[in-house]
């Protein structure tokens, strides 16, 4: 009796899966013109990073809502369509699949980290979509896959992150704390290039701590107090940060300063880091406060789609991806093909929140160096 | 059509089943569901090694994982760096993982209950904070990309439809394994071992040395699961191999039943599944799979014949089928 | 020298840290011989309880707490009652209890992940930025606070269970349940008792951990539950001065690992010595060996 029942509810199973996805075979292609224009959006909405989902989705939809109340595209309109990836690789990857195998998708815009990326990056490339990265960085994704297109990258962040401590804040002796993934990792890999490349620079030390771990970070932190650093350089997660700068506190670290590369950048991170905060800076590629219009206009528009959210560095990526789309449709791409060429054809992006120069689908941009004095954001002063 | 004997009835609901799933791969469904096949079997695989262990042998581990890991890194790393064949990697794969559980079973089977769970559980993070850490062997958390497909008979084993049969040779084989050892004398011991320590030792069952081995086989078979995991997906990074992916497969094994082979298939095959037909209720799905587990769980404990629907419903079913039986066949059907 | 006292101080204070959450889960899993899975995320229940208290219905500190406490105390007899009673009457194996925890801890993160969100949030703290000095090194006040409330915690429990009837009722449901029952005792009524005391210390545990790092979230059950499960486990189950020893024990490893080693491989530390340990005394440090009868 139990061994029919168990065997009725896998057929039952494998039908409901195959009932469910089936459908997607019978999609028909957009050939007619006056149906949407489908891009895929897939991102984290549930699980730790699920945050991180939400300023994508919120971002790149007030782009759809904008041409979509000015007509669309040659009278079509874009949908938008979020699915979750979990944050998870093999969640993203099987997704990734399951998109591509809907005809109806002709761009996607995600995933989050560099690991779910990595993970999808061969399917979406195996299909011939078209995959915006609105925030991973790692070096190796525009290698696995030609139809990758990155918004930010490692080694320009780095380098913008290094010349603000050296130049701007003018520090010779630096300390580099950092999250041990990719990112952190890679970052310590061009910063020792960078390092030795300027005779007068000194990298002091250098620690890293895993992600998951306990809050402590007073082992860490006294090891850095006795190399003397002069500036502190930092690449993790913004909960993490905060927790640095409020155990630093407690150890003195008199004139030393903090510093980090645009994950700090938002009203959550002064709310934990509280008085701790002062003085700190970043290195981020949007700042919200920039008396530039642009910035201004997506501030604004951002502030409203989220009930009141300061637009940071990813909802601006998010964004810049679909406005690339978009430029890529105006081209008249309807087909996965053709975004891809059109947006090959693109030397230099200039956005509406930033301006970047593509060589290879990774981008080059400016980054704006900001601080927190008097416990809000500000344009650094040195 | 006269429902004959049991026997024969199952032997050929079983051909049945086992055409479809042999064609499966030709019936056009997408390439999604196909992948979601693949992980089928690469789940199924790894419930039924952690059912040698926690299933036949009654020891629990929340580190299974830790051997799923090394089996991947094995095999991505011997085919990367050293350009191995497909078949050789997996081999080896499943060496190294092997010889890890039996280092770890070595000091592990000497405890048991929380102490063994604990231990195990431990044993998991090492081996994940040491993937995290080893950075000039792993790349560590940038994980390692570009892991080449298997080449068989000059063919390349990339797409969902071609991997299928990849993934379901070696689970079948690994189950026929799990077949024969229950039935044989070591897995007897096994399940002595399980049922009760101190009665087995008593006949003669050298109960250490019979933990040990299950362990080893064990993680062996985990490594074939991580080594067809990492040729599949082309790159892996520590993440997947933590302790959730632990608990994971414990569930499967747990709420397939200790030791049932079938169970464990069917359970593999829910859980794998469940997340994807949740997909629809996206911010909840979690929620929901928690709630299901748990459920999942209760129901197989509580004891249904309490609820006295349940037990007329069965009953009715019950004298349904007999009825069908008498009605059909003589004597030897008439006493179901 | 000075870096030295300072890690001292700093494995001390991770040390009580781990141990207030440590002895409420020696407790349980003594009298249970259950590994509760769902005991981290009733400690990040317990201390949410704590902020959405203070912050959105703005409680004062004291009420919010003491009602934190008890709201997470009868969660967890809610918990025991619904998810693990029907399991235990009906004689599952115990893997089917842990895997039903497992499920208890899934659905209550991701209830929290519906209420609160993924990010993590600010908590208020006592005695903000205040610290007393030894030389170079700085204690601050939580952490001199949470070593008294372990301190506290730790003899509360033992004299309540050596001298207390609930507390000898417990002991002897840990020793032998069936035994137990025959003596009269309502085991029902001592595991509901047992989870509401765990339940209750780990809301605790989770309010003054949050405190300490002025921040909660709902992963901070996970990333806590991992080490205090090894510390209980090593000082030997159901010894609540082990829960202590073992908590400071892998406290020490893990500092000093992080301070003259690595930072990186702290964790590592703490498993490596929780298993040479256990190699060497497969009961735990102080947990004494359960004679197994025929």
């Amino acid at each position: 009796m139990k061994k029919a029942l168990s065997v009725l509810l896998c057929v039952v199973l494998v039908v409901a899966i195959c009932a469910m996805s089936g459908c997607a075979q019978q999609e028909e292609s957009t050939q007619q013109t006056n149906d949407p224009l489908y891009v895929a959006m897939a991102v984290p909405v549930t699980g730790n990073q699920a945050m991180y989902g939400e300023y994508f989705s919120t971002a790149a939809q007030i782009k759809v809502d904008e041409v979509n109340a000015a007509g669309g595209i040659n009278g079509r309109q874009i949908v938008l369509e979020v699915f979750d990836d979990r944050g998870d690789v093999a969640e993203a990857s099987n997704l990734a699949q399951k998109i591509c195998d809907d005809e109806k998708y002709i761009a996607v815009i995600g995933g989050f980290a560099s690991t779910s990326v990595l993970a999808s990056a061969p399917i979406y490339g195996e299909n011939g979509m078209p995959q915006m990265v609105p925030a991973a960085s790692h070096m190796d994704i525009t290698k696995v896959s030609d139809y990758t297109w990155l918004q930010a990258s490692v080694a320009d962040e780095m380098r913008n992150f290094f010349n603000m401590v050296v130049d701007g804040i003018g520090s010779k002796k630096i300390a580099y704390i950092y999250l041990n993934n990719d990112s952190g990792l890679s970052g310590l890999e061009l910063l020792q290039g960078f390092v030795e490349g300027r005779e007068d620079i000194e990298l002091v030390a250098a620690e890293s701590f895993n992600e998951g771990q306990v809050s402590d970070f007073t082992p860490l932190l006294s090891k850095l107090k006795q190399a003397e650093p002069e500036t502190i350089m930092i690449s993790a997660q913004y909960k993490d940060i905060a927790n640095i700068l409020k155990q630093a506190q407690q150890m003195d670290f008199g004139d030393t300063t903090f510093a980090n590369l645009g994950t700090c950048y938002s009203d959550e991170f002064l709310t934990l880091a509280g008085d701790a905060a002062e003085g700190f800076y970043v290195s981020t590629l949007y700042f919200a406060d920039n008396p530039d219009e642009g910035v201004q206009e997506f501030s604004q528009l951002f502030y409203e789609a989220s009930d009141g959210k300061t637009a940071n560095q990813f909802a601006s990526q998010a964004y810049e991806c679909m406005s690339m789309l978009v430029y890529a449709f105006e081209q008249g791409a309807t087909t996965r093909e053709e975004v891809q060429q059109a947006l090959l054809g693109i030397s230099e992006w200039d956005g509406l929140t930033c301006t970047s120069k593509y060589t290879d689908r990774v981008p080059e941009k400016e980054g704006v160096p900001i601080m927190v004095k008097d416990g809000k954001w500000a344009l650094a002063e040195y | 059509m006269k429902i004959k004997s049991n026997r024969i009835f199952r032997k050929l609901l079983f051909c049945i089943m086992a055409c479809v799933l042999i064609s499966l791969p030709l019936l056009g469904l997408s390439n999604f569901v196909m992948r979601l096949a693949v992980f089928v079997w690469i789940y199924i695989l790894l419930a039924t090694s952690l059912n040698f262990t926690s299933g036949v042998a009654g020891q629990v581990s929340l580190g299974h994982a830790a051997f799923f890991g090394i089996g991947a890194y094995v095999s991505a790393l011997l085919s990367l760096k050293l350009e191995l064949h497909f078949l050789i990697c997996l081999a080896l794969a499943a060496a190294a993982a092997g010889v890890s559980g039996w280092l770890v079973a070595l000091p592990a089977m000497r405890l048991s209950g929380g102490y063994l769970a604990i231990v195990t559980l431990g044993f998991g993070q090492i081996v994940y904070i040491v993937l995290l850490n080893w950075i000039d062997l792993t790349r560590g958390p940038m994980g390692l990309v570009g892991i080449p497909s298997p080449v068989l008979f000059g063919i390349e084993f990339r797409k969902p439809q071609s991997y299928y049969y990849i993934a379901l040779f070696f689970c079948v084989a690994v189950l026929l394994l799990f077949k024969n050892y229950i039935g044989s004398r070591a897995g007897r011991n096994l399940m002595a071992i399980r049922d009760d320590e101190t009665a087995a030792a008593a006949m003669g069952v050298d109960i250490y040395k019979e933990k040990v081995k299950a362990f080893a086989i064990s993680s062996a078979i985990a490594g074939i699961a991580g080594s067809l995991y990492a040729h599949f997906m082309l790159f892996i990074d520590p993440s997947k191999f933590v302790g959730d992916e632990s608990t994971a497969i414990l569930s499967m094994v747990v709420l397939g039943g200790l030791g049932s082979m079938k169970g464990s298939i069917a359970a593999a095959l829910v859980l794998t599944a469940l997340p994807e037909l949740l997909r629809g209720f996206s911010r909840y799905r979690m929620l929901i799979y928690g709630i299901l587990l748990v459920a999942m769980m209760i129901t197989k404990a509580v004891d249904w014949s309490r609820y006295s629907w349940y037990d007329r419903m069965q009953q009715w079913i019950q004298r349904v089928v007999q009825a069908i039986n008498r009605k059909k066949g003589g004597w030897k059907n008439g006493a179901a | 020298m000075q870096f030295f006292t300072q890690q001292v101080v700093s494995a001390i204070a991770l040390g009580s840290v781990y141990a207030l959450t440590a002895i409420g889960y020696s407790m349980v899993f003594g009298v249970l011989e259950l590994i509760n899975f769902s005991h981290a995320s009733v400690f990040m229940v317990g201390a949410f309880l704590y902020y959405i208290l203070t912050n959105i219905a703005a409680l004062p500190g004291l009420p919010a707490f003491l009602l934190s406490v008890l709201i997470t105390g009868f969660l967890g007899v809610a918990v025991e009652k619904i998810t693990l009673r029907p399991l235990r009457l009906n004689n599952q194996p115990k893997f089917a209890s842990l895997i039903s925890t497992i499920g208890t801890s899934i659905i209550l993160q991701n209830i929290m992940f519906l209420l609160m969100g993924s990010e993590t949030l600010p908590y208020q703290t006592l005695f903000p930025g205040q610290s007393i000095s030894l030389g170079e090194t700085r204690i601050s006040y939580m952490q001199i606070v949470i070593v008294a409330v372990s301190t506290m915690l730790l003899v509360s429990l033992s004299l309540f269970i050596k001298k207390s009837r609930a507390g000898m009722a417990m002991r002897a449901t840990a020793q032998n349940y069936d035994a137990a029952e025959l003596m009269g005792i309502s085991v029902d009524s001592v595991i509901s008792l047992t989870f509401f005391i765990g339940s209750a210390i780990a809301a605790i545990s989770g309010i003054f951990v949050c405190m300490n790092y002025q921040s909660v979230d709902i992963t901070i059950g996970t990333s806590f539950g991992l080490k205090t499960f090894a510390a209980t486990v090593l000082g030997g189950i159901g010894n609540l001065g082990g829960a202590v020893l073992g908590s400071l024990i892998i406290a020490f490893a893990e500092v000093f690992t992080a301070a003259y080693i690595n930072t990186s491989i702290r964790d590592l530390a703490a498993f490596v010595v929780l298993v040479i340990v256990l190699l060497v005394r497969p009961n735990g440090l102080l947990g004494k060996p359960v004679q197994k009868k025929v």
